[in-house]
């Protein structure tokens, strides 16, 4: 609903914004959550939306920085700042992705500052927001928090480490890796995973997997896997069997990224194995390296008892370009679990091409599935109007209308050519469900065509259609 | 990065252990909610990728107890005094009061009393009748934090919104803003933390005269609900009864219980000995 009503107000343009604005004005929480995502992106909107900034409600607040990131008004950013301190997560949230989707000039100097501040969520806020645009003089505050005794702003500075350009960087990174707090060196050791290969890297790393701490032991898998550090490959193999389960499974990504025949067949081992996680662990792999021989196995894993783990092995199917690929997404379109044919669907809506095209034509008879199946069809890839033209010509009363509406809802020129041509070589069925469609264009060549149909048509339904909006 | 995606891949297995753990299913289009609520929680725990702390919920020691917590911040506590109260007064008119008369002290379990509503609405009745005393009420729920706010009497004042006149100033009366129900009434319901979808937890209950599971089974998938309907069956006496919410039915399920309607309200009942 919320979207129809931005769509209207959106054709209604500037005049619909400016009574907005006046709504958000009066200061009604509730009105204002309904209005703010409707404010179009207009320089004009961004004090009365900053104003909503102070709202008492916190969602009210959250959704007034997601608002002023969508207007991209860099003025807003100071504003932004000062809700770094709310109360509620939400909220500092949604301000520190907009103050970093904003970007600005004075965004480096309130980092820096905030950085410094005797509040620490403040200052753990500022050093996210350092990382993320990997400010260089961020350097000096983000060391100064790794000797913090406060572990959260250790976290976030090791956390933005790696996105500094700096050798330093790097030394501090090592040092945490042999902090006396677990969730310090676990959080280095993740950190690592983002930097550039180095052999003291490398060798720190390895270390890690001796740890006795096992988040420690699975940064550690996950961050060599990331580097691709095949040297490492028996190493963490040697960690199969490691008692905590969360090791278990970063070694199976960790194998993943590696391209050696032993760590293929240790993940061929994986996707058979007794813990569910693990072979979830392992199809997800084996799908990320989209290699021919890892297909049987994925394909064999969507028919799996289990309705996650279908999923999963389903999503690397998707990602290979195989015979064999359409024909299990479609099977999987009927599954029993939603969750797997609500995948399924959106796997296909992606593919280009008329057979898959046609995939999605043949799930139209699911009622549950044709909301979504219209709107995968609507979508313009490459297939999509020659396999709607040809399902045109054989469309029945049901899907006809279906149809049309997909090549409707395209506003393309050539959907719009198409379902002009539609009127001279679709089924009976498909010619009446075009004629609305056809006369909602609005052209002369439209209303030429209809008159022609309305006359020439062999199909007195189609005829009678034509005539009627024809008369309107 | 101070949002994290939840991919499908993600979102299936998440709701798949929430699910295992607490029945509760969520459909692809629940995708965002769902996120909403673990994403804070994620971050919170210092994780940056949902996958992660997913393993932290299921292999961490802590993880258990995270999992809890995500679990009662999901759950939907929705009731209100005098909600549906038709089957409960023919059930104490009809069948409590007879027991009682009878000599017996029948056991009635609110199987998902949420914050309270329900039993304390049941108590009410029987108060009215003058038999609460002989009854015995079990009242239960998975939810941690709804069993809290039960045990102290203290309600919103949109739990109110069906009250027939009558009750507030007898059973309970407001006070600076906050129904608050009278404490005999809360003191005669035994409450305690029950997962439904614990069998064995179930089965250490006892047997019951009558059972109260209304709007809870809606959360669940078919087979789940076939799981909980026939642990509740087992845990019923010989003819008691199942009450379920008005618009649920046990149809679906093929239930070995006889639908049975008396004055407007219906029942589930058990077959005798
Ligand atoms: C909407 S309330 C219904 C309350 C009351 N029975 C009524 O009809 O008004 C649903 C309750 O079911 C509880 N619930 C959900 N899953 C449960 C489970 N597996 N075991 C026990 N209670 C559960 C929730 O915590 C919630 O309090």
């Amino acid at each position: 609903m919320a979207r129809a009503a931005a769509g209207a107000l959106s054709e209604l343009g500037a005049d619909a914004d400016t009574q907005i604005l006046q709504a958000l004005r009066e200061g009604d929480s509730l009105r204002r959550r309904v209005l703010l995502p409707l404010v179009g992106r207009r320089a004009a909107a961004v004090p009365d939306v900053m104003s909503c900034l102070e709202d008492r409600d916190a969602s009210v607040r959250a959704l007034a920085a997601d608002t002023l990131s969508r207007i991209g008004s860099p003025a807003a950013v100071p504003a932004l700042f000062e809700r770094l301190v709310d109360e509620d997560l939400r909220v500092v949230q949604a301000a520190v992705g907009a103050i970093q989707s904003l970007g600005s000039d004075t965004t480096e100097k309130l980092a820096l500052q905030a950085a410094r501040s005797p509040d620490v969520r403040l200052r753990r806020a500022a050093l996210r927001i350092i990382s993320y645009f990997g400010y260089s003089k961020g350097l000096e505050v983000l060391l100064q928090a790794m000797r913090d005794p406060d572990e959260r702003l250790r976290d976030a500075a090791i956390y933005g480490l790696p996105f500094i350009e700096d050798p330093r960087a790097v030394d501090a990174l090592l040092t945490a890796a042999n902090h006396e707090s677990e969730r310090t060196r676990a959080a280095a050791m993740r950190a690592l995973g983002q930097t550039e290969k180095e052999a003291r890297i490398t060798s720190t790393l390895l270390r890690g997997l001796n740890d006795r701490d096992p988040w420690v032991r699975y940064y550690a898998c996950q961050a060599l896997g990331k580097l691709n550090e095949e040297a490492a490959a028996d190493a963490i193999v040697a960690l199969a069997d490691d008692a905590a389960g969360q090791v278990r499974v970063a070694v199976v990504d960790a194998l993943a990224h590696m391209h050696t025949e032993s760590a293929m067949s240790a993940l061929q081992r994986a996707a058979a194995s007794a813990d569910a996680d693990v072979r979830r662990a392992a199809l997800l792999g084996l799908g990320v390296g989209r290699r021919p021989d890892a297909l049987p196995v994925l394909l064999e894993a969507a028919k799996s008892e289990d309705a996650a783990t279908r999923l999963v092995a389903l999503s690397a199917v998707a990602e290979y370009e195989a015979p064999e690929t359409l024909p299990a997404l479609l099977h999987a379109a009927g599954d029993g679990d939603d969750s797997v044919r609500s995948a399924a669907v959106g796997f296909i809506a992606t593919r280009p091409g008329v057979p898959a095209t046609q995939a999605l034509v043949s799930l139209l008879g699911d009622m549950t599935l044709r909301e979504r199946v219209v709107s995968a069809l609507a979508l313009p890839l490459e297939g999509r109007l020659p396999g709607l033209l040809a399902a045109l010509e054989a469309a029945d009363e049901v899907t006809a209308p279906l149809l049309v509406a997909a090549l409707a809802r395209m506003r393309r020129a050539d959907a719009r050519a198409a379902l002009m041509q539609l009127l001279a070589s679709a089924s009976p069925a498909g010619r009446r469900a075009a004629v609305p469609a056809v006369a909602a264009l609005g052209t002369l060549e439209a209303r030429e065509a209809l008159e022609r149909a309305s006359n020439q048509d062999e199909d007195p339904e189609v005829r009678r259609a034509c005539r009627l909006v024809l008369s309107r | 990065m101070f949002s994290l995606p939840m991919s499908p891949q993600v979102f299936a297995i998440l709701a798949a252990l929430i699910e295992q753990r607490s029945g509760v299913h969520y459909a692809p289009e629940d995708r965002e909610l769902l996120a909403d609520k673990v994403v804070p929680r994620a971050l919170d725990a210092g994780f940056d990728s949902l996958l992660d702390y997913y393993y932290f919920l299921r292999y961490d020691p802590a993880g258990s107890e995270a999992l809890d917590a995500l679990v009662d911040s999901l759950l939907v506590h929705e009731t209100y005094f005098f909600r549906e109260a038709l089957p409960l007064r023919v059930l104490a008119e009809d069948l409590l009061v007879p027991a009682v008369r009878a000599g017996r002290r029948p056991r009635v379990w609110s199987a998902a009393c949420s914050t309270g509503e329900e039993p304390l609405t049941l108590a009410m009745i029987l108060a009215e009748l003058g038999v609460l005393d002989e009854v015995e009420l079990l009242a239960s729920d998975l939810s941690a934090r709804a069993l809290e706010r039960a045990r102290t009497g203290e309600h919103n004042l949109r739990s109110l919104r069906a009250l027939p006149p009558g009750v507030e100033g007898r059973w309970l009366e407001t006070r600076e803003g906050r129904p608050r129900v009278r404490p005999e009434l809360v003191g005669a319901v035994d409450w305690r933390r029950v997962n439904l979808v614990d069998a064995s937890a179930v089965a250490q209950l006892g047997t019951f005269d009558a059972i109260l599971c209304r709007n809870v089974l809606i959360y669940f998938q078919d087979d789940t609900a076939r799981g909980v309907v026939s642990s509740l069956t087992r845990a019923l006496a010989p003819e008691g009864r199942l009450l379920v919410g008005t618009s649920e039915s046990l149809m679906r399920f093929g239930t070995a219980l006889a639908c049975e309607e008396r004055r407007g309200a219906f029942f589930y009942t058990k077959a005798g000995p």
